[in-house]
């Protein structure tokens, strides 16, 4: 009897959770949509601002900045880009162990490493390895705006500058496509190559700009440059962003069908038990009748 | 009559502000306000603070643009900036009481003279918009 209602009970309890898992995974379907649009809407302004750094590159005669020099002194910085919630399968897990590796294999190579971590879960986690964090940023939500991410990539371009970092490197989900996303680092600085053909698949291939035509510039293409390229790196570091958001919602997805589909199995076992223990029940009385009667006559 | 347009688009890191077919448009360069025309020379030119002006297109006509970049080429005109507005997302009390703010702010270092003199410039334009 006991049985019965604990299964009664069990069966209602998980009803619940996939009444809830399913409509987490409506949400974040509805979520990803919009933070995929958001991804895609960078697309644009981040293929032009290629071009234009790829023009004024080829002008510009001597091209003098510190961004694109290699700094000997200071920390490798790290910036992992994790979600502030959970709930999203094993996208942080694999954000973190990707970090982590890199973070091993640097402090094997006796390199000194700044940890900049994004996304409460990603605090947690290193906080409780106690690992030093240089900078933590739990603040940014699901769309992150462009104003906070270019204070970000300020404050990491002025630590660049005077040398307190020695290079900057991000460690993010990347998002491929709907069904495909990876774990990634991405050279932020130095600025890699100009010129179009830098390395990493967010950037799009464009053919070469503007054929051999002249093309005025005001101010000279090598001031010019000075202002493009820490535009250019702030728009790398949105786009880090943002594809880290779609990411997250994908894995969100994808994590809370597999809770809903799983809930619906043990509902159906669950029911089976139930009836199974319902059957033996009448049985049982039965039983108990015929054989009262039995013994009666 | 020859065609006299061109297209004109304005990106922002975060959206497509706009995109549309223009006669002519004056763009707030770094250095002054340069107006583009069909058949312009390609150009890479740097923006300051100011309204960028357009002709020949639905509304809006006009956008505030927080510097950023232009590029012409082949007529057509891009424009990238961190922040563009249009007149109708322009609060103009919230303009007004940014520029008393700046006007009344003390600043005694370089940075914050030159932090003073960005946001009045700012929140001038913004107001010149609205």
């Amino acid at each position: 009897m006991a049985n019965r209602r604990e299964l009664v009970k069990r069966r209602k309890s998980v009803r619940n959770i996939r009444k809830i898992t399913r409509t987490m995974q409506l949400i974040a379907t509805a979520r990803f949509q919009h933070a995929m649009n958001r991804a895609t809407a960078t697309k644009p302004y981040a293929s032009t601002m290629g071009k234009m750094v790829a023009a004024a590159a080829k002008s510009a005669d001597k091209v003098d900045n510190p961004l694109l020099k290699t700094n000997d002194t200071g920390a490798d910085a790290l910036l992992v880009l994790t979600s502030n919630r959970g709930f999203c399968g094993g996208l942080n897990g694999n954000v973190l162990r990707l970090a982590m590796e890199t973070l091993a294999d640097k402090k094997q190579a006796g390199e000194n490493v700044s940890l900049n971590v994004v996304g409460k879960k990603g605090i947690a986690y290193l906080r409780f390895l106690g690992e030093e964090m240089a900078m933590q940023e739990g603040n940014i939500d699901e769309q992150p705006r462009f104003e906070q991410v270019s204070g970000i990539a300020d404050t990491m371009m002025d630590a660049y500058r005077d040398g307190k970092i020695s290079s900057l490197n991000v460690c993010y989900m990347q998002f491929i496509s709907a069904g495909v996303q990876r774990p990634a680092i991405m050279q932020l600085l130095p600025i890699a190559g100009i010129g179009g053909d830098e390395e990493g698949e967010s950037e799009t291939t464009e053919p070469q700009p503007t054929a051999e035509t002249k093309i005025d510039f005001s101010p000279e293409p090598a001031e010019l440059l000075n202002e493009l390229l820490p535009a250019s790196v702030r728009m790398r570091l949105f786009q880090c962003f943002t594809e880290a958001a779609a990411s997250e919602q994908v894995a969100r997805m994808v994590a809370m069908k597999a809770a809903t589909d799983a809930a619906g199995d043990m509902i159906r076992v669950l029911t089976q038990q139930y009836n199974r223990a319902r059957q033996t029940a009448i049985t049982m009385e039965l039983l108990d009748i015929i054989g009262g009667v039995a013994a009666i006559s | 009559m020859a065609d006299k347009t061109f297209s004109c688009t304005v990106l922002t890191p975060e959206r497509t502000v706009l995109n549309a077919e223009v006669t002519s448009a004056v763009i707030p360069a770094h250095d002054g306000e340069v107006g583009i025309l069909r058949g312009r020379a390609p150009l890479l030119c740097r923006l300051g603070i100011g309204i960028l002006k357009l002709e020949g297109c639905p509304d809006p006509k006009r956008l505030y643009l927080d510097s950023g970049f232009a590029e012409v080429a082949n007529n057509k005109i891009t424009i990238l900036t961190e922040n563009a507005l249009t007149p109708q997302q322009i609060d103009k009390l919230e303009v007004q009481a940014a520029l008393n703010e700046a006007q009344n702010r003390t600043a005694t270092s370089q940075v914050e003279q030159e932090k003073r003199q960005k946001d009045l410039a700012r929140c001038k334009k913004k107001l010149e918009l609205v």
